[in-house]
């Protein structure tokens, strides 16, 4: 039963591109967090100046065990920080750009109406600050990057993260919001190739990545650090896509978006499985946990998600509910459908002459192990249920002749053997004559049964 | 009468330099050729004269000879004109800095004081051509540009973020011409590095926004794949000749 | 080519000469002699402590569209609406020029009193004098206005003291940045108009701040 959140708050009561500016009152610094941690919903009916503070660091970081990448980032780690403002602030923006810094940077923010989306007016020299003011006119999840030469290279190399510039009544109340951000990364050595690998210009031109990952390394959100929830809570997915090649097909297996705000947009959708976030853009998923579990969050271009890295688990704890998802309830023998009695795939028939029946019983042994056992089991006890025992089994014990004719002609229809009822379908064997008086004769001689010996003439006569 | 004491002076000037003889020549000739910068029409490539180059970037220790006979150029002196607050800042005073850095490349100077001791020494800073002419070169040949493997070396380099302490000059690699450490150590000052000219938006530079810049040239940029020169290039948009940066430094030609 | 008045400085010219030709006749060129004050240029006449972020610290050589050999600190004490151009320049500079006279014609006469028009030629080959005069009469500049060249290195230094970009072609003119200055009476770099056809509201504010 999908959950429809209540969408009515989302809706703008004025169109697209109009606004009306709001007076600006006081002022406040943002709280920025690192994935996937979201800052907090604002709670404020105004317009404010944000002061956000964002500083470029360059550094190695561990893509995956044993594999180090030279990173650019904001904040310090890949996605960078995430930024929350409200629709109508006036954000005083500073770009500090660590002394260590061996280039310029600067910054793009999708959310900026005006040159560069910032990027003119932020072009930070090592060891140098600089601040530009925007008012952030329309809501939405926007991405942002780096965009200084050679603009490839510093996105490929993390510099992206994502600002949301809720709508001026806020977002519709989540128990957990969360914050992903896929990226793909080029480097000289394979998947998995360990050291400190370099950038790979020539794969990223050719848009051939070696990872596909969420925030920014192989494992950033499995084992200790999935995401965690519990049944019952909403969970809201703020997801970004860094690119800067692969387009995503985001999907969480095993949940349903019972919203989704396709590229981040003020439009919504319902009952989405799948959802693309093309690079430099993003998506806001919303849904409901009715069970619990893990979720694998993947880009359902699957060889990314496993062979390259792109698989993310949501950890679901709390009460199983069996009507939505009852777990394994059976495992049987499937047979297809056709004529009761089936024919088995004929042996090569050799003429032979008779076994003794010591020859009988080493041949009868085989052949019930590679024939009979499947069914009827190694110890003969068969199935209950399902395959008759041939431990002392009453069927033969009055009529030795019974064990031909089962093997040669198969039998169905209820029986009851040892006092128990089966209704079930045995194929008749294809046998020679010499195979059947073989394993019958060891069959009456094992699983405490009285003996006896079956001979080939016998059988050839049950075939008439 | 005057210039009588003028001569006698140079003489005694003239002996103190010309005994000052060294085993190791401290520049290198390179053979002129044309270099064609980034962000220009094929027309505008830049004809590159023959001239000679330090093969060492200037160092802690040359810059304080320099700073001991141009103490207006000391960290506490200079005028904020010719350099910000991060004037050489690693030093630990005016005429000091630690032993371990001795040997490492002069960093945190800016323009003026680059180009101030390089007239000092009767040379001067380097033009961006001539620099990047020089900088084509690998360990073994003269123009190593189309060379993916070289290429991808530099880019390596250009990655990684500085070390606090930069390494002594010669540690990286000397190239065709015998200068150290053209790439893989730190960035340098050329004389003209303000005609990169760039807003920081890179990527509508094909039409530069023409009140900001007089744009009489176009824009379309040359060999999109050598990615550490347009890493220079950036570097060069983004500094202000006044500006101490703690991976830029110098050296000087003639 | 923009001749600088070096009458008064023969001596030091003959030095530096001698000097150059002793380098390229030792076998090492390694100079361990270091020269104290190395500078070509007459030392900046006496001044009072100037703050450290005036343009006239600086000492270079400059000649008026009326060959007068300056200083830069001929301005001192007045404020200065300043740009560099070049003549030839066909587009831009003309624009800069224009946006430099409605300030002047925003400006009241006695505020005027106190303000001078400076243009400083980044194409030190072409604009001599003479050329720098008829400039000046093309575009009806009043005598408060001044128009200065020098050498290559003055210019490339009071281009990157401005934070102006140039960049030569080969056509012989220039790409450069297109920015009015306004120095305080001090020389501090207090004010900058960036672009042309911008509001000037901010340029004349940061002026009349100035005003005694």
């Amino acid at each position: 039963m999908a959950i429809v959140l209540n969408a009515g708050c989302i809706k703008n009561t004025q169109k697209p591109g109009e606004t009306t500016r709001e007076k600006i009152s006081g002022e406040e610094v943002a709280v920025l967090t690192f994935a996937p941690d979201v800052p907090p919903p604002i709670n404020r009916d105004h317009a404010t100046k944000m002061i956000v503070n964002l500083e470029v660091i360059e550094k190695e970081i561990e893509m995956m065990d044993g594999v180090k990448y030279n990173f650019w980032t904001f904040g310090g780690q890949v996605p960078g920080k995430f930024i929350r403002v409200r629709e109508g602030d006036l954000v005083e923006f500073h770009l500090k750009n660590d002394p260590s810094s061996k280039l310029p940077h600067n910054i793009d923010l999708h959310s900026v109406t005006g040159p560069g989306g910032g990027a003119v007016s932020t072009f930070t020299a090592p060891g140098h600050e600089t601040q530009f003011s925007f008012t952030a006119l329309n809501p939405g999840l926007f991405v942002y990057h780096c965009a200084t030469a050679p603009v490839g290279m510093h996105i490929a190399n993390g510099m992206y993260g994502l600002i949301l510039v809720e709508p001026k009544a806020g977002l519709p109340k989540v128990d957990k919001e969360f914050y992903v951000v896929q990226g793909d990364f080029y480097t000289k050595g394979g998947y998995g190739e360990s050291g400190l690998q370099p950038f790979d210009m020539e794969k990223a031109l050719d848009e051939r990545p070696d990872y596909v990952v969420f925030n920014g390394k192989v494992g950033a959100l499995t084992g200790d650090n999935s995401l965690k929830a519990k049944v019952g809570e909403t969970v809201r997915l703020f997801v970004g896509n860094g690119g800067p090649g692969l387009t995503s097909s985001f999907h969480v297996i095993g949940e349903i978006f019972d919203n989704v705000y396709p590229e981040g947009g003020s439009t919504l959708n319902h009952n989405v499985q799948t959802t693309l976030i093309p690079p430099g853009g993003s998506a806001i998923t919303e849904f409901k946990l009715q069970i619990p579990g893990n979720f694998i969050l993947v880009d359902h271009a699957i060889f990314r998600a496993f062979n390259k890295g792109a698989l993310g688990i949501l950890k679901v704890d709390g009460s199983d509910d069996k009507a939505i998802f009852s777990g394994q309830q059976d495992d049987r023998i499937y047979q297809p459908e056709g004529g009761a009695v089936q024919t088995m795939p004929a042996t090569d028939e050799k003429p032979s002459k008779p076994l003794t029946k010591a020859e009988k019983l080493k041949l009868g042994k085989a052949l019930y192990a590679s024939t009979c056992q499947a069914c009827h089991q190694a110890d003969g006890k068969g199935i209950d249920k399902a395959f008759p025992p041939l431990v002392k089994s009453d069927y033969f014990a009055s009529d030795p002749q019974k064990i031909i004719q089962v093997i040669t002609h198969g039998l169905t229809g209820p029986v009851t053997v040892n006092g128990r009822p089966f209704n079930s379908v045995m194929p008749k064997q294809t046998l020679s004559d010499n195979q059947v008086a073989s394993v019958a004769t060891y069959v009456l001689n094992n699983f405490g049964n009285k003996g006896g010996e079956v001979h080939a003439t016998d059988v050839a006569k049950t075939r008439k | 009468m005057k210039v009588v004491l003028l001569l006698l002076n140079l003489l005694n000037v003239f002996a103190g330099i010309c005994q000052s003889k060294s085993a190791t020549p401290v520049m290198v000739h390179i053979n002129g050729g044309s270099y064609l910068p980034l962000y220009s029409k094929n027309v505008q490539k830049t004809e590159v004269k023959s001239f000679y180059m330090d093969i060492y970037a200037v160092t802690n220790s040359d810059f304080l000879v320099f700073v001991k006979v141009n103490p207006e150029w000391g960290k506490s002196k200079v005028k904020s004109i010719f350099a910000d607050s991060n004037y050489l800042k690693q030093w630990n005073s005016d005429l000091s800095f630690n032993k371990n850095m001795a040997n490492s490349p002069v960093v945190n100077v800016s323009w003026f004081a680059a180009k101030k001791y390089c007239e000092c020494q009767g040379k001067r800073l380097p033009e961006t051509a001539e620099w990047e002419l020089a900088a084509k070169a690998s360990e073994i040949k003269a123009d190593a540009s189309k060379d993916s493997g070289f290429n991808q070396w530099v880019l390596n380099w250009v990655t990684k973020p500085n070390p606090v302490v930069l390494p002594s000059v010669g540690s990286t690699f000397k190239n065709f011409y015998g200068v150290y450490d053209m790439h893989g150590l730190l960035w340098e000052w050329t004389y003209d590095f303000n005609n990169a000219l760039t807003t920081g938006e890179s990527r509508g530079n094909s039409s530069l926004d023409n009140t900001f810049f007089c744009g009489g040239g176009s824009f379309a940029s040359k060999d999109l794949n050598n990615y550490a020169s347009f890493m220079r290039f950036a570097l060069r948009s983004s500094i202000n000749a006044k500006y101490c940066i703690a991976n830029l430094g110098f050296r000087c030609v003639k | 080519m923009c001749k600088i008045n070096f009458s008064s400085m023969k001596a030091i010219i003959i030095l530096s000469v001698l000097t150059t030709i002793v380098f390229i006749s030792c076998t090492s060129k390694k100079d361990t002699g270091v020269k104290s004050c190395c500078s070509k240029e007459k030392p900046a006449a006496k001044l009072k402590a100037l703050s450290g972020e005036s343009v006239y610290n600086l000492a270079s050589p400059w000649v008026t569209q009326n060959n007068q050999s300056i200083q830069l600190t001929r301005f001192e004490g007045k404020i200065i609406i300043v740009a560099m151009i070049f003549t030839h320049c066909e587009s831009a500079c003309p624009r800069i020029v224009a946006d430099m006279q409605r300030i002047e014609s925003a400006l009241s006469a006695k505020e005027l009193q106190q303000i001078d028009f400076l243009l400083i030629s980044m194409d030190p080959e072409r604009d001599i004098p003479a050329r720098l005069t008829e400039f000046s009469r093309e575009y009806k500049l009043k005598l408060n206005w001044t128009l200065i060249c020098s050498n290559k290195d003055a210019t490339m230094e009071i281009a990157n003291v401005l934070g102006v970009r140039v960049k030569k072609l080969d056509s012989g003119g220039f790409d450069h940045s297109n920015i009015i200055h306004v120095f305080s009476q001090e020389g501090v770099i207090i004010h900058q108009q960036n672009g042309f056809a911008v509001e000037q509201d901010e340029t004349l504010k940061a002026i009349r701040n100035l005003l005694k």
